[in-house]
């Protein structure tokens, strides 16, 4: 074989072997990288496309793929920041206060259900949705992150570019908050 | 104490609950296909997707040499040109001189200098006489006398006449250097 046939040959090898890294990454993530996109977005349509433009992003540093020490983690770090910079693109994140959770609730339950209900109830999701979405962006991060079952708090530290004892902390910390609210909500 | 095993059951609960409300915030299940839908997203793209990006950007610089280019050659085009100035107006009435006779002496003089130096050096000369009287062979040759002229008709002429004239003139020229040399070495010898 010339040496410029052993080339592309090479070529061609390396592209394949590309591919079918990226093709085994998408069967083996996809549901982690949906998963983060969904915790930002909170939207199926969006975190689909959120999910698509991590793998092209993917594919566009593929190159560097060879270099990736845990691919996991540098996925989700790709489908953490897609995921956030969509959301500040669209700007459709409600902010709402966590001091007033009056107007929390008034939000997403009904004026005919008792504080019980809505608690114990159906309505839990909306309230936690809502409260979450309250959190300060520092503890809102790694609160999200962490109720995803895929991730370690070594992932999310990676991810978010902190340590892991400052993921641990902060988590503890948005628990608190939450049950308080809730907790509030209860004695109603 | 009742009081509270009241209170840690309530944060039990509200553990419960939380882990419970979080736990389904997260489990979201994409729908039906989505590995497929970005396999094939995948595939549609260009499989070196950052060639473009390099074809545009080589692109805009070659662009931006042409226009650059583009943009010298129109603007030296329209550069005005000044009139030519007389630098040496302190010899205007010196007669010009033949660009051959000045290229003679100047080979003469600097035999080893580079071809392209001398063509240079020729333009520049050229130049020079176009832009001004000054010249640079001294002593300024004159128009040729009338004898002068005579002898360069006669010499053109008669060529052979002309050059056993010579030869002759020569001999005697010769001849006279040599008696003079003898006088003055016997002037000295008596001394």
């Amino acid at each position: 074989m010339l040496a410029g046939e052993a080339i592309l040959s090479g070529a061609a090898t390396a592209e394949r072997g590309r591919d079918e890294a990226i093709a085994g990454m998408v069967r083996q993530h996809s549901r982690l990288v949906y998963r983060i996109a969904f915790a930002v977005l909170r939207r199926h349509h969006d975190a689909e496309d959120a999910t698509q433009e991590t793998f092209l992003r993917v594919l566009r540093y593929s190159s560097k793929l060879a270099a990736v020490e845990d691919p996991k983690t540098w996925l989700a770090r790709i489908a953490w920041r897609v995921a956030v910079d969509r959301s500040k693109r669209s700007g459709r994140r409600q902010e709402i206060p966590l001091d007033q959770p009056e107007q929390l609730m008034q939000e997403v339950v009904s004026p005919n259900a008792t504080a019980d209900q809505t608690i114990q109830g159906t309505q839990v999701g909306a309230v936690l949705e809502k409260l979450i979405a309250a959190l300060p962006e520092k503890l809102r991060a790694p609160m999200v992150l962490s109720a995803i079952e895929e991730m370690t708090p070594r992932q999310i530290a990676a991810t978010l570019n902190i340590n892991e004892a400052a993921v641990r902390s902060r988590v503890f910390r948005a628990r608190q908050i939450l049950k308080e609210k809730l907790a509030q909500r209860g004695q109603r | 104490m009742a009081n509270y095993d009241d209170n840690r059951k309530e944060r039990d609960d509200l553990d419960r609950t939380l882990d419970a409300a979080l736990a389904k915030y997260a489990s979201v299940e994409p729908r039906e296909g989505l590995e497929e839908r970005i396999l094939a997203n995948l595939r549609s793209q260009d499989t070196r997707p950052a060639e473009p990006t390099r074809w545009n950007w080589r692109f805009v610089a070659a662009l931006a040499a042409v226009l650059m280019i583009a943009a010298v050659v129109v603007w030296r085009w329209n550069k005005p040109t000044l009139p030519p100035v007389a630098t040496h107006p302190q010899t205007p009435k010196q007669a010009p001189v033949a660009p051959e006779v000045a290229h003679g002496d100047e080979n003469n003089s600097a035999p080893r200098k580079s071809k392209r130096h001398q063509t240079v050096r020729h333009q520049r000369e050229h130049e020079i006489l176009a832009a001004g009287p000054k010249l640079d062979v001294f002593p300024t040759p004159l128009p040729l006398s009338e004898q002068e002229k005579i002898l360069a008709t006669y010499v053109a002429r008669y060529p052979e006449h002309a050059a056993l004239v010579a030869v002759a003139r020569m001999d005697s020229l010769r001849q006279e250097a040599e008696e003079r040399r003898r006088i003055a070495s016997e002037r000295d010898e008596r001394q």
